[in-house]
């Protein structure tokens, strides 16, 4: 069933020219950053994230031969994009993949067992959910102590509770069909159960969600940077460049390309996903067959 | 002479689909006489409803109706306007749904969108148009029809929804009721006063009504005469006594095999071997041909076209007489 | 429907409670020695001999986990939120004299943001799959796509640095005299509203130049938003059989998309709203640093880099509450919208 179905959003997926288009960007990203240390070889080959001085100069520059995209904050633009690229990759990939896990879990328990145990840990989802996600990630970076670890981390304890209602959802759903039934009356364990036969079934939804989510974590991440709470002033990171235009602006020569390269870089990074994320949902919500 | 109301002439209704062509309704012929109930009888899946919709011209944007004519009152509504069309549409053609659930706006009070239809159609005011509502509530049988009027859908039983339905689809007299499977979602009692209703309403009114419905005993209740349906084609067209007693095609006789009946003695219920083929890719030959047990090479390559075996008793089937020899046998067996 | 609300309304404390806990939680991760410090930088204790052992008695930093939780909750309900560095302040008295200039840039937003973005998602279900609406689904996803921030340097960039046309800030110098001056009545805290109170049109219109930018930042990316949950919703309540019902009664076209398709597509749209006006509350944090406006956002942000802790967990608790009344007050006007729920 699982095999056909992955035929299935294949195919559909394929005549999608919107979902192509992101899927033809997101492997142009993945591709930068594997070769970032060809495109770009660090000074320091121990700490390759931090963006090499180019100039004692605190002037910034515009795009030249040397520094294609410009310099600022004595820093080489290009080089930022370059690895900032691998940055957002890590931070993405890192929050989802353990926020999702975290959601997983919680949701898989909740929806399985049911009852009391339900009701608790879905008002604990509704608490978590009653804070503003970029607040309670702010000040949980804040009392942390800043840093991209830190944001991270925060990112992750405010980021699971979409995951875990919607596998809740879908175990409710699930939980009533017959198979699951007869392996009950087998009886199979609640575990195995919960491994071998549920989750198999919710795996597109979150699947979906993770593509979905992708994009606005890196821009949450690059926006806590942005306001000086991510990573530190020199790492390789979008919105640590982006800052840095924040002194210049009233200077149209002196900061366009400070905004302009690694601003498109993110645009097209979350955008990516984004038209990924939307072709699969279009793929798998029931309701927009058709 | 009886007085045709509607004819539809080789109606071909297809779905463009990304899967590709759906050929739901696939050169369909019937006419409508004033004042009769004609029943349209199938499977799920035949071409029923959008046989219906057809008529209406009601598809969603990747029906089309291709081929044919629909003929009302000497006029094909396949030529009119848009504009044209709505004014027949609730004024002289009605239509009643499955579900009274989700055929209602769950956001207005049934009043109204009765209202709507009145006002839209007989050029009233509000308020005579809540009259006229209230009116046809208590004519379908809905008690205190001056507080149900201000309720909303899901605040009525399913029956009294139905009954709602009705009301609003009669609220401006047409000539022509489509009652598409109006007592499926129902249950058996309720069922049968509905359609009891539908009668004496249909009495009252002197309207025609088309009666879709895959129950054979609905047919039985309600048709003057009977088309049968299978995959987008008719097969069997005749009234509906010749058609109960003697079914000349295989499909009609497997159905009514298929159910319970009291006034013969059957010895088991014997079902149709196999489901409706997949509109979107029919056998080759007579579409019925892989669950018929009378095929032959025939069958299985050339399709029957609907022809007149006795008189006003068409069917659409190469190897009939087979079945009429079946059947005779089966005569002397009862009799033995 | 009043049982729904007095079960909601019963929820409320609990959730409040829970949120307590939570942002008492992260308090916590600082540790005692830390808190101490943190505590003592009011104005009133600092550097008095003995403060020290003040603060610990006053916030029961000594005490087992609970009795601290109760001593912090018995003086947040006091309205003792603390001492603001930033602010120089109690935190309390910083957050609500800041509160309007957030409220006046969210209010401006959410108006373009709600029409504007049903009517293109309206429009877009109505064109399904033509050329307008793989347009707009197109400027959506792009739209989606954009960080607020991003858009918010482009838009100063192109505005600012290069046209000239919108200034970051708030007022202009002259504008902001005005304003400050004795004479000018401060009724709502909101300068676009109290300038035309004041006949001040000037100002008015000054005020309006420099919230252009930062509304339009703020808005596009939930014009996209609300553009799709409308559109998606409208396809799906289109395909409705009540529709159906509705086109068969002969009814003309817009009648069935303005009266039977539009209100109940509007029942999901409804229930983001709430998250979204929540969403452009908490967005002007990165909005109003952005653009240099003052209030709670850049606030906020200011705390932050500024380990400011008493002003950040205020500033968490007040935006907490803020969302948890506004889903409250949602989830009752979805009630009034959908009768299935209002006569349950
Ligand atoms: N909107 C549609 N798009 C594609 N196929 C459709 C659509 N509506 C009906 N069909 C197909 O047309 C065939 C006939 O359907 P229908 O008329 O609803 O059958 P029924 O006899 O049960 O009323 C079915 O195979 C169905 O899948
Ligand atoms: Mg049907």
């Amino acid at each position: 069933m699982v095999k056909k179905e992955v035929k299935r959003v294949v195919k559909k997926f394929f005549r999608n020219p919107t979902a192509l288009m992101g899927l033809i960007l997101l492997i142009f990203f993945i591709i930068v950053a594997i070769l970032a240390p060809v495109i770009s070889p660090p000074q320091d080959p121990d700490n390759p994230y931090r963006i090499p001085i180019a100039t004692w100069s605190l002037e910034p520059k515009p795009p030249s031969p040397q520094h294609p995209f410009g310099v600022i904050g004595q820093r080489d633009i290009f080089y930022g994009v370059i690895w900032g690229t691998r940055t957002a990759f890590r931070i993405g990939l890192i929050v989802a993949g353990v926020s999702t896990l975290i959601g997983i879990t919680i949701g898989s328990i909740a929806g399985y067992f049911g009852g009391w145990v339900d009701e608790i840990l879905m008002r604990i989802t509704d608490i978590f959910m009653s804070i503003p996600f970029l607040v309670a990630a702010m000040v949980l970076t804040t009392i942390l102590g800043k840093g991209l670890d830190k944001v991270m981390i925060a990112m992750i304890t405010f980021g699971w509770m979409a995951t875990a209602r919607l596998i809740r959802g879908n175990i409710l759903q699930v939980k009533e069909e017959q198979f699951i039934l007869a392996a009950k009356a087998l009886g199979v364990k609640h575990f195995a159960i919960i491994v071998k036969h549920i989750l198999p079934n919710t795996i597109f939804p979150v699947i979906v969600q993770i593509s979905m989510r992708m994009g606005s974590l890196v821009i949450t991440a690059a926006a806590l940077s942005f306001l000086g709470l991510g990573a530190e002033m020199g790492y390789a990171d979008w919105g640590t460049l982006l800052s840095y235009s924040r002194n210049w602006l009233t200077d149209f020569e002196k900061s366009w390309f400070a905004i302009v390269f690694p601003g498109t870089a993110m645009v097209l990074f979350v955008l990516a996903w984004n038209l990924v994320g939307d072709a699969l949902r279009d793929i798998f919500d029931p309701r927009l067959r058709g | 002479m009886k007085d045709v109301l509607l004819q539809v002439k080789n109606l071909k209704t297809y779905f463009f689909t990304e899967d590709g062509v759906v050929k739901a309704v696939d050169g369909v012929n019937f006419e409508v006489y004033r004042g009769e109930t004609l029943g349209l009888v199938g499977e799920s899946g035949c071409g029923k409803s959008v046989t219906s919709l057809s008529i209406l011209r009601l598809l969603d944007e990747k029906g089309r109706i291709v081929d044919g004519e629909i003929i009302f009152e000497g006029k094909n509504l396949l030529d009119l306007s848009e504009e044209e069309m709505r004014n027949i549409r609730g004024n002289d053609i009605a239509m009643i749904f499955q579900e009274p659930m989700v055929a209602l706006n769950p956001v207005y009070t049934v009043g109204d969108q009765i209202m709507e239809a009145i006002i839209l159609h007989q050029k009233v005011g509000k308020n005579e148009a809540r009259k006229k509502a209230i009116e046809m509530l208590r004519k379908v049988g809905i008690p205190e029809p001056e507080k149900r009027i201000d309720e909303y859908p899901h605040e009525l039983s399913g029956g009294m929804r139905q009954r709602a339905m009705i009301a609003m689809a009669l609220s401006c007299h047409p000539k022509l009721l489509i009652a598409d499977e109006p007592t499926t979602a129902l249950d058996v009692t309720i069922q049968a006063q509905i359609l009891e209703l539908m009668k004496e309403l249909q009495k009252e009114f002197g309207m025609s009504i088309i009666m879709i419905t895959h129950d054979l005993g609905v047919i039985a209740e309600m048709a003057d005469r009977v088309a049968v349906m299978y995959a987008g084609k008719i097969v069997e067209y005749a009234d509906v006594k010749t058609l109960f007693k003697d079914p000349k095609h295989p499909y009609t006789w497997g159905l009514m095999n298929s159910i319970p009946r009291l006034d013969v003695e059957q010895e088991k219920l014997k079902p149709i071997p196999g489901i409706v083929p997949d509109a979107l890719n029919f056998p080759p030959g007579c579409k019925f041909h892989p669950r018929c047990e009378f095929a032959t090479d025939r069958c299985r390559s050339e399709e029957p076209e609907i022809i007149e075996v006795e008189k006003d008793h068409l069917i659409a089937c190469w190897n009939w007489e087979e079945l009429e020899k079946v059947k005779k046998i089966r005569r002397i067996g009862d009799a033995v | 429907m009043v049982s729904y609300i007095i079960r909601r309304l019963l929820l409320l404390p609990l959730i409040l409670f829970g949120v307590s806990l939570i942002i008492f939680g992260m308090l916590e991760l600082l540790g005692p020695d830390k808190l101490v410090s943190v505590y003592i930088r009011g104005p009133e204790s600092e550097k008095v001999a003995g403060a020290a052992e003040r603060i610990i008695k006053k916030y029961g930093l000594d005490q087992p986990l609970p009795v601290k939780y109760a001593k912090w909750v018995g003086n947040i309900l006091k309205g003792d939120l603390g001492w603001s560095l930033v602010g120089k302040q109690p935190v309390l008295n910083a957050i609500l004299s800041r509160f309007p200039y957030t409220l006046e840039l969210a209010l401006w937003a959410i108006v373009p943001v709600v029409f504007v973005g049903i009517w293109l998602g309206v429009v877009s279900a109505i064109h399904h799959n033509r050329f307008l609406d793989h347009f707009l689904r197109v400027f959506a996803i792009v739209g989606w796509s954009f960080p607020d921030f991003v858009f918010g340097l482009f838009m100063i960039l192109i505005f600012y640095s290069k046209l000239g046309w919108f200034p970051p800030g708030y007022l202009s110098y002259e504008s902001e005299e005005i304003v400050r001056s004795a004479e000018f009545m401060k009724i709502t805290g909101l300068v676009t509203i109290d300038s035309l109170i004041n006949g001040r049109f000037d100002v008015f219109l000054d005020a309006l130049r420099h919230l252009i930018a930062p509304v339009i930042t703020l808005a596009y990316l939930w014009w996209a938003y609300i553009l799709r949950i409308t559109r998606s919703s409208m396809l799906e309540v289109l395909r409705k059989e009540y529709i159906r019902t509705a086109r068969s009664k002969g009814l003309p076209e817009d009648v069935v998309i303005h009266k039977h398709a539009k209100r109940n597509a509007l029942i999901p749209v409804a229930t983001v709203a709430g998250q979204m006006i929540i969403a452009l509350l908490a967005g002007t944090v990165i909005i109003e640093t952005v653009f240099n406006r003052p209030g709670l956002g850049r606030f906020m942000a200011t705390a932050a880099t500024q380990l400011d802790y008493m002003s950040i967990i205020g500033g968490a608790l007040f935006y907490s509450l803020l969302l948890v009344l506004g889903n409250l007050v949602v989830d009752v006007s979805y009630a009034i919208i959908d009768p299935r729920i209002r006569l349950k």
